[in-house]
């Protein structure tokens, strides 16, 4: 028997220890914080790739033993949480570290113009260099107008020249010229949509982000793309003639031949040089979330193809550790206090410390009133905000209670239930920015593939307006957003509680995702790659 | 003419910063010239007077800190910018202690090096890029 099991008990055993509960989630909120980290390494990562960033391979080499480490302190969490029930995991990291060592072994550096002049600019043509008169070059230039200059966010750099088509009025992609520029205020492109947009010469989209398919798609075929650039389709009509100069977030009215053939002489742009092709390859082994869809096949360890995959399961088999506790705590015995949350329905309080405060006159019936923990006190005012009448409250008819919560004054953990979905939010909210986070991470009870997975966008979508990095599975999701000032993070947990109020609203036809949970097993919960990951 | 355009020397021993930093530079009517090795930037240094010298601080060969003492040496009105991967407090501070006019920590956006070149040639009293 480990000190562990001696000093809590065995795993079985069915005394709840509060002191459990309170290293637990301290533990988590540690795990938490790397993972919080990891996931902003992966969007600054990919934002540092797409374009107007100076790398060089140095910067390669630290990001990938950055995310080991990272990777290593969330393993040793979650052993530490589950009396080291996961060591497996490890093996795993070490495959996963040696296909990274390889791949950054110093063993192991295109695109056209159209005859016409239009398209994107690169190699493929030259120019002498004596042709190119840089003062004439700077001079055009700094007259040029440009209708945005730093405005967006460069996903693949490189210069294109061309007629606007403007997806938004012409409607259909299939209709793309060769060579045009794509405008658009958003784009999500369908599965057979790869052949139209490889024949742009670049891509302008109002919304979208560094990362994901359409940005996989530009940055394989070199297509130099912008996005989140505003009003970017309003402003530019089909046939505009524009000059896109994506290595400086840059788009000119017209065509700048001094700046085309600039490009042209000095081969700079829309190649891609070893630096940067090293990044994507090492972002392609790290960063793609692919257990969601493998987890039935290649469950655990084993079905993780990549560093992002493990990290994502061993933050979830932590938070099932959190999720068990919290569900098992017993309000008879003392160790929880049922509050009325009015419109929230009944809220069962684990106090860690400062989060309660009895008086004589509510200790029998306590209400909202009674609580002292801020980021539970937040989470909750949203909640209520966004609930309605008090006399149909949210939660599920066969639940007791809709929102449980291990709290202090300052940090809380809560499991918010309900028959749609479920949701585990983690936050510290104090005066010390640096110190504040908010981490939340939800899941459609009733499983993905039964149409319950499209509620995940509709999760994720706010908390990315908000800044939060987010990862994403099929029927669930993690977000994580830290450095806020005490304000601001009160803010984001009101705007959290109240889609929790939207979104764990009973269907008619609904299924307790936490029916199970009463019984003090977190079984309704799915692992993204399996539940045996030990 | 163009002794006119603020000369600009950057010395990086890997050759992606010079290669995308060039550009960026010269379309804002900078002279740029590019350098892996730290010995033949020393050279060209001997023979040409720059505004602003770029430099790495951590290369196979020389130590970009030396670059900046041998430029600062020479008296000359020559502003060094430093970039570094390993960017922290203490190299700062050697740097600036040294004589560095300015800090650029990697990656850095093509933009941030240019904001840092106007600086310097505002403070050299000499035409800021368009």
């Amino acid at each position: 028997m480990s000190w562990w099991q001696r000093l809590f008990g065995s795993r079985s055993s069915s005394e709840w220890k509060p002191l459990l509960l309170r290293l637990r989630t301290t533990r988590f909120r540690q795990l938490l914080r790397n993972y919080g980290k990891l996931l902003w390494l992966l969007d600054d990562a990919a934002e540092k790739q797409a374009g107007d960033y100076v790398l060089d391979r140095q910067y390669v080499i630290a990001l990938a033993a950055k995310l080991l480490d990272l990777t290593d302190a969330i393993l040793l969490d979650l052993n530490a949480m589950t009396e080291r029930g996961h060591l497996a995991l490890y093996d795993r990291r070490d495959q996963l570290g040696g296909e990274i060592d390889q791949l950054l072994d110093p063993g192991r550096a295109s695109t056209t113009m159209s005859p016409d002049g239009t398209g994107a600019v690169g190699a493929g043509t030259s120019v002498p260099p004596s042709s190119v008169d840089r003062e004439a070059l700077s001079r055009v230039i700094a007259d040029a107008r440009p209708l945005y200059r730093g405005a967006g966010l460069v996903v693949c750099r490189g210069l294109a020249v061309g007629p606007v088509f403007n997806l938004d009025r012409e409607r259909d992609l299939a209709r793309l010229p060769a060579q045009a520029i794509l405008v658009a205020s958003r784009l999500e492109p369908p599965d057979d949509a790869s052949p139209h947009l490889r024949r742009a010469a670049a891509v302008l989209i109002e919304t979208g982000k560094s990362s994901g398919p359409t940005a996989s798609l530009v940055r394989e075929s070199r297509i130099p793309t912008i996005v989140e650039l505003p009003g970017v389709a309003q402003q530019l009509g089909s046939g505009t003639q524009v000059t896109v100069d994506a290595d400086e977030n840059t788009i000119y009215p017209g065509r700048l031949q001094a700046l085309v053939d600039y490009y042209r002489a000095e081969r700079v742009g829309s190649d891609e040089e070893p630096e940067y092709r090293l990044l994507r390859e090492l972002r392609r082994t790290v960063f793609p979330l692919t257990s969601a869809t493998e987890r039935q096949s290649a469950p655990g360890a084993a079905g993780c193809r990549t560093v992002h995959d493990l990290v994502y399961l061993a933050q979830h088999l932590a938070a099932d550790v959190v999720v068990a506790l919290l569900s098992a705590a017993p309000v008879n015995a003392g160790a929880a206090t049922e509050i009325d949350g009015g419109a929230a329905g009944r809220v069962r309080l684990v106090d860690l410390g400062g989060a309660l405060d009895l008086t004589a006159a509510d200790a029998a019936a306590p209400s909202i009133a009674a609580l002292r923990s801020t980021p539970l006190r937040a989470l909750l005012a949203g909640f209520v905000a966004s609930s309605g009448p008090a006399e149909h409250p949210i939660a599920a008819p066969d639940l007791d209670a809709s929102l449980l919560a291990a709290a202090r004054k300052d940090q809380a953990c809560i499991l918010v239930r309900g028959s749609g979905a479920t949701a585990l939010i983690d936050a510290q909210l104090i005066d010390d920015p640096e110190a504040n986070h908010v981490y939340c991470q939800f899941w459609s009870s009733d499983g993905a593939g039964d149409g319950s997975a499209a509620r995940v966008p509709a999760w994720s979508e706010p908390l990315a307006r908000h800044k939060f990095a987010i990862a994403e599975v099929a029927g669930g999701a993690t977000a994580w957003i830290d450095g806020r000032s005490a304000t601001e993070t009160s803010a984001l947990l009101q705007e959290l509680g109240s889609m929790c109020a939207r979104l764990v609203r009973p269907a008619a036809s609904g299924r307790s995702g936490a029916a199970a949970e009463e019984k003090g097993d977190a079984g309704e919960r799915r692992s993204p790659a399996g539940a045996g990951a030990g | 003419m163009s002794e006119d355009r603020l000369q600009v020397l950057v010395l990086d021993d890997e050759p992606i910063v010079g290669k995308r930093t060039k550009p960026a530079l010269e379309k804002y009517g900078l002279e740029v010239e590019v350098f892996v090795d730290p010995a033949a930037a020393l050279r060209r240094l001997d023979e040409k007077h720059f505004d602003v010298v770029v430099t790495d601080v951590r290369m196979q060969q020389t130590d970009g800190l030396a670059v900046l003492e041998r430029v600062c040496a020479t008296g000359q009105a020559t502003k060094v910018i430093i970039m570094t991967g390993f960017a922290t407090m203490d190299l700062a501070q050697q740097a600036l202690s040294k004589g560095a006019f300015e800090f650029l920590a990697k990656p850095f956006k093509a933009a941030d090096l240019r904001a840092a070149i106007e600086r310097a040639a505002v403070s050299l009293g000499r035409p800021v890029p368009r």
